[in-house]
């Protein structure tokens, strides 16, 4: 029974331990974003392939546009601007190809797109 | 990709043999505000960071891209170095 238990612990433990932590290998944000973008970041000494991109600074936020805890940095392929709501990918492949064309890059996160409105169904009551 | 500030090195002698002549440091992610968030990491480093540095790191596969010829076993790499605290721009300020 005690060992049953001590089971179950050690799974879920595991389970939360990604999430919680926002480690590098968390699966949570692992999908398209919907993201605020909240300013940018100026860097001279960079990796090669991110010459000529802006890096912007983005928070996620909800269907709803209420700003939510996840910060995170993404290469700008649209010119998007502080204040707007956009798309991230977050997706080596495919971030690299959106923002410099050319697969196989260190480019983890990009904005793909800029959002114009979100239309939600009314919450039924 | 997400702020960081490097608060540390990892020495390593036997590692893999891809790793040689490589840096491990030990990063902080950081909020917006610069505040940390969450526990520290280990990365490589892919750009010549240094200790009390405000610098932005990669995940996952891409990650090993700097590296591209060795096929380097990382999952988290520094790609590059921001120029000071004042050039992280946030809106209203």
């Amino acid at each position: 029974m005690e060992s049953g238990e001590r089971k179950i612990k050690r799974k879920t433990a595991l389970y939360l331990l990604p999430s919680t932590l926002h480690s590098p290998l968390s699966t949570l944000h692992y999908f398209m974003l919907l993201a605020r973008v909240i300013g940018n970041v100026v860097s001279t000494q960079k990796n090669q392939r991110y010459e000529g991109s802006r890096i912007m600074l983005c928070r996620q936020i909800t269907l709803e546009g209420e700003e939510m805890d996840y910060t995170c940095l993404a290469l700008d392929s649209v010119s998007a601007g502080i204040g707007d709501i956009v798309l991230i990918v977050q997706e080596g492949w495919s971030a690299s190809t959106a923002s410099t064309g050319k697969a196989g890059a260190a480019i983890d996160s990009a904005i793909v797109g800029v959002v114009d409105y979100v239309d939600l169904l009314p919450e039924e009551k | 990709m997400q702020l960081a500030r490097v608060i540390g090195t990892v020495v390593s002698t036997v590692k893999n043999e891809s790793l040689e002549g490589r840096k491990f440091l030990i990063v902080q992610t950081l909020n917006a505000d610069l505040s940390p968030k969450g526990t520290p990491m280990i990365a490589l480093d892919a750009i010549g960071a240094g200790v009390g540095e405000l610098v932005f790191w990669c995940r996952g596969k891409e990650a090993s891209f700097p590296f591209k010829r060795d096929s380097t076993p990382t999952d988290c790499t520094i790609v590059g170095i921001v120029d000071s605290e004042s050039h992280v721009y946030k809106s209203g300020e």
